[in-house]
Order: structure tokens, then C-alpha cells, then sequence
């Protein structure tokens, strides 16, 4: 399967490679609305729940809304399991508020590496996924 | 670039939020950088930290609030079975007394009785059951008052009305545990809010009594003193019960803490009435040996002087040179209608009108009343809309309308009420009541007796 076109959102690229790959722009600073936008791309992206990774580590901050809600039900519907690259001190910090406050609804883990990462999400590929 | 600013800087910012976070401050924020450094990383973590424990201190104070009122709703729930007792025993011999006035009235008809005896026991009976209504009367006040919603009113009060209030209430649940004492000094006034302090007289006076087994009664008390003490009141709720264990003092005001699991509670009553009493700038302390009982301290501050300070009464006035003043009722029950010329006919020049349009066409062609009390649940023009349509069309008696109710059922209602407590008399009401709302017309009112 080629890889999708990328999706751009006010804070994030999108794109769609076996997994659902997010890259946060440089000095993001996400909001309620922000992550809205971003789970209805991510939706129209995957057309069904698909293991996600999210590259956090240029990204600046993320409110306490939007959070919630990326941990929250809607997310669960487009997701099976989420994998946060995360590098630099405020993204290891965000990484961690998410899993120790938010405690999403689908495993999710940190990484530092990329290559890890995936190779972690794709134990999390449905028989039907391209693959 | 972050890395540009001086360190010492970003560390006082940083200093700033965790002061503000101690300091129930959440709003301050640290400037996150590019994220090169541990400080750009603690900036951003101490950011999320505020922001969360915000969010979360106003959701604690919420669900205090909405624990309160479930609280006070479970307090109204718990006292249901004893409202029910108090009221039945009046309503019995009401209705006994009423059968007895039937069989003399219908005795004297068939001229089978009449006699001076008889006219005796009909009279007394007739007291019993004004007796037996009052009481009733007095009970349903006292059940609005506790169960009242409103915001905190503080008005000047005597904390011994609220404990005898409690008293008529409670008493079923002691009874049968413990004598159910009163010791009631002379008190000055507080300002306080009737219902909530209710609450708390009944939450120390309910957990007193379940301190005590069953069949305690020949034994043990609970017992209610109030006293003056400089510059403020003291009310005390002893018992002789169990007592508080070393190991869970410190936990009794701990919500949803309880140590009578076997007790319909929520264990929301002893933090509840903490938060009340210190609501009214007062404090509550308590006292306890194992074995032996304890005591439950409410000191609440004496009202300022200038709070009890009494409206000057309006000048009095004569009714027009001979004759009675006269009194227009609106209500739409014509029974309450037929009562009013009955009660008050003998000693006012009564006007009926059966809902406020009828009164509105009344007064269409005469506005020469001393006093209109208007009901206020009516269903085709209620109390509020026909006191704006006075207010209008008949300017000259709006400050002489009166309103009644038995209780309002609407937020609107409410509301009304709420504003115009100064001119509403809670139905049933007798002569005394239409005295005072045609003395505060400036009307020299008539006694019936």
C-alpha cells in the first residue's frame, strides 16, 4: 500500500503508511479545537481504528481540554493503540502528564525511537490491514 | 531563543508558579522555550500541573455543592418518617373532633341533643381541632423552612427558635434511644441562615442519638444547650453515648466517613455542618471521652447591633371616618374566598373576587380598599402578573397589595416571593397576620378578639 497523502491540520501533518503517522509542527500549541480537527483528520485518514504514532517532539504545549479529550471515547474511534515519540524535556513531560493524568483508553507508551516505536504498533495491525 | 535568557529569570518564573499553585493562584504561567532544556521541560510541566489542579479545585467545589444539597435532600428524606408521625396524631384527633361537632350539629337538628353538656363537649372539641390544625400548620412551616433551596439568607434570628423547631422534628428518632433534652439560655440574636443552621442542629442531634443502642433510653440523653458568650452564641449537643475512639477523631469530618455502617447516612452531615458553621464565621469543636460521650460546640457570632435595628413603623391612620376597613381577597378557590368573609366578615368590610380577572373588573369601578391580598398560585393570571398589572392601571394601590401563598411551586414563584417576603403571609393565616399587613398600610386594624 503507497502512503497516503499528507493531511495538514493547524498543528499537525497527517498521513496514513500501514500505520497513522502525526507529526506535530514545530512549537505547536494545541488546543480543544486543535485536537478535534486533528482526531476528524485522522478519521477521514485511517477510515477505521489503526494503531496511531505521534511525534510530540517539537511540540510546545497541549491544554488540559485537550487532552482529556484525546484520551477520551472519541479518540477510541480511531485508534487501537498509540505510540508517543517524545525527545526533548517538554515533550517527555507532556508525554507523561497524558499517561499519568489521562490515562487514554487504548495502550499507549512512550518511546525515544521511531523505529521502536512502530515496530510496537504493528502488533496492533487487524488482519485486514494492509500489510 | 530560550537559550538567551538568563537562567536566574527563567527560574523566578518558574519560582511564580509554584508560589501561585500553593497560593490557589492557577493561572500564572512559565514560558516554555523551544524545549532544548530541563527548564523549558519543568516550565511546561509546571504549566499542565497548575492548569489540572485548577480545573480540578473547581470540580472538587462543585461536587461539594452538589453534595450539600444531596445531603440536606437525605436530611429532609430522613426526617419524612417523623414529619409523617407529628402530622398524623394531629390530623386524627382533628377528625375525630370534627366527627363528634357532626353528630352534636345533627343530634340538635333531630332534637335528640343540645343540652349545656353537649354544647360543652362540642366547644371543646371544636378547640382540639384548631389546636390539632395549628399544629399541623406549624409543622408544614417548619418542613419548608429546613427543606428551603434558596442562596444563604442571613437575617437576624434566635438560634433557640431553630433548636425547638429541630426539636419538634427530631424527637421521634431520640425518642426511643434517649431522653431528648433542651437547656435554652437567653440569648442574643445572630445573623444566620434558619434553614442551614437547621441542618446542622439536626445533623449533631441525629448523630448524637445514634451513638446510643437501642433500649438506652431509661439512661442516656442527648441534650441541647444554648448560652451567651461575649460577643457570641454557643450551642452545645451532648450526649451520653459510646463516645469517639483516639484512632478516628481525626477523620469526623472527613466526608462519606462514618462508623455507623448499619445507619441509612451518607456520612456527608458532620463536613456539611462545618462547612455551614463556618459559612457564618463561626466554629465547631467537639469534645469526646470513650465510655463516657461527647460534646458538640457550634459558637456563632452575636448579630451586630445595627442588623436588629427595627423599621420605624409607618404612622397609623384611622380608616375613613365611619366605617370598617375595607379588604379585597383575590384567590381562586372559592372556598378559601367563602373562609376569608367568615373569619374576617365580623370586623372588615370583606371583597371577594374568584381569580385575578374577576379583580381586575372589580377594580375597574372601585379602588376604595385599605388592603388587597392577592393569592399568588392562580392558574389564569397569577399573584406576580396582577401585581404588574396594578402597578400600571391602579398605581394608587400598589403599596396596598398583599400577597398569600401555601407555598410556592414555580421558580418564578419563588423568585416573587423571594423579593416581596416584607408583604406575603403564608397561608392559613388569622387575624393577626391582616392586622400587621394593614398596619404596615398605615391602617389602624381591628382585633377579632
Amino acid at each position: 500500500m503507497a502512503p497516503s497523502e499528507v493531511v495538514r491540520t493547524r498543528t499537525c501533518d497527517i498521513w496514513l503508511d500501514r500505520i497513522v503517522h502525526a507529526r506535530f509542527h514545530d512549537g505547536a500549541m494545541v488546543s480543544l479545537a486543535d485536537a478535534e480537527e486533528n482526531i476528524a483528520a485522522t478519521a477521514r485518514i485511517a477510515g477505521r481504528p489503526r494503531p496511531v504514532l505521534i511525534d510530540l517532539r517539537l511540540l510546545r504545549s497541549q491544554s488540559a481540554a485537550a487532552r482529556a479529550y484525546l484520551a477520551g471515547p472519541e479518540a477510541t474511534k480511531v485508534s487501537t493503540a498509540v505510540a508517543l515519540l517524545v525527545a526533548s524535556p517538554v515533550s517527555r513531560v507532556i508525554g507523561n502528564f497524558y499517561l499519568g493524568f489521562n490515562r487514554p483508553e487504548v495502550p499507549t507508551r512512550l518511546f525515544g525511537d521511531g523505529p521502536e516505536a512502530e515496530a510496537w504498533l504493528v502488533q496492533f495491525l487487524g488482519a485486514t490491514d494492509d500489510g | 531563543m530560550t537559550g538567551e535568557r538568563d537562567p536566574s529569570e527563567r527560574l523566578n518564573e518558574l519560582m511564580d508558579v509554584v508560589v501561585g499553585i500553593a497560593s490557589n493562584d492557577f493561572d500564572r504561567r512559565a514560558t516554555v522555550g523551544d524545549g532544548g532544556d530541563v527548564l523549558d521541560g519543568i516550565a511546561a510541566g509546571l504549566n499542565m500541573l497548575a492548569e489540572e489542579v485548577g480545573l480540578h479545585r473547581e470540580l472538587e467545589s462543585q461536587y461539594r455543592e452538589r453534595a450539600r444539597r444531596a445531603e440536606q435532600l437525605a436530611a429532609v428524606g430522613q426526617l419524612a418518617a417523623s414529619v409523617a408521625h407529628e402530622v398524623n396524631n394531629p390530623a386524627s384527633y382533628v377528625l375525630a373532633s370534627l366527627d363528634l361537632i357532626g353528630m352534636f350539629l345533627e343530634g340538635l337538628h333531630s332534637a335528640r341533643s343540645g343540652g349545656p353538656d353537649d354544647l360543652a363537649r362540642a366547644a371543646e372539641a371544636l378547640t382540639d381541632a384548631r389546636h390539632g390544625v395549628e399544629r399541623i400548620v406549624s409543622i408544614v412551616r417548619d418542613l419548608k423552612r429546613l427543606s428551603r433551596r434558596e442562596a444563604p439568607q442571613l437575617v437576624a434570628l434566635s438560634l433557640n427558635e431553630v433548636v425547638e423547631q429541630v426539636h419538634r422534628f427530631v424527637r421521634p428518632q431520640v425518642a426511643h434511644r434517649a431522653r431528648f433534652e433542651l437547656s435554652l439560655g437567653r440569648i442574643p440574636p445572630i445573623l444566620g441562615d434558619r434553614a442551614r443552621l437547621a441542618q446542622v442542629v439536626t445533623n449533631l442531634v441525629v448523630n448524637a442519638a445514634e451513638a446510643i443502642l437501642d433500649g438506652g433510653l431509661a439512661t442516656h440523653f442527648v441534650r441541647v444547650e444554648t448560652t451567651a458568650e461575649e460577643g457570641a452564641v454557643q450551642l452545645r449537643v451532648r450526649d451520653n453515648g459510646g463516645g469517639i475512639a483516639d484512632g478516628i477523631r481525626a477523620r469526623i469530618f472527613e466526608p462519606f466517613f462514618t462508623t455507623n455502617a448499619h445507619v441509612a447516612g451518607t456520612g456527608l452531615g458532620l463536613p456539611i455542618s462545618l462547612a455551614i458553621v463556618r459559612d457564618h464565621g463561626g466554629a465547631l469543636t467537639f469534645e469526646s471521652e470513650v465510655g463516657q460521650g461527647t460534646t458538640f460546640t457550634v459558637t456563632l457570632p452575636a448579630a451586630p447591633t445595627s442588623a436588629l435595628a427595627p423599621s420605624r413603623p409607618p404612622p397609623m391612620a384611622s380608616p375613613k371616618m365611619g366605617r370598617r376597613p375595607r379588604v379585597l381577597f383575590i384567590d381562586d378557590e372559592p372556598l378559601m374566598l367563602r373562609a376569608y368573609d367568615r373569619i374576617f366578615g365580623r370586623d372588615y368590610d370583606v371583597g371577594v373576587a374568584l381569580g385575578a380577572r374577576t379583580a381586575q373588573s372589580v377594580l375597574a369601578t372601585d379602588v376604595d380598599w385599605e388592603l388587597v391580598l392577592c393569592d399568588l398560585m392562580m392558574p389564569d393570571l397569577d399573584g406576580p402578573a396582577f401585581s404588574a398589572w396594578l402597578t400600571t392601571r391602579v398605581p394608587a394601590l400598589a403599596d396596598r397589595l398583599w400577597f398569600c401563598t401555601g407555598g410556592a411551586f414555580t421558580p418564578r414563584i419563588e423568585e416573587f416571593v423571594e423579593r416581596n417576603q416584607h408583604r406575603c403571609l403564608s397561608k392559613p393565616f388569622g387575624p393577626e397576620e391582616l392586622a400587621r399587613a394593614l398596619s404596615s398600610c398605615g391602617i389602624e386594624a381591628r382585633r377579632l378578639r
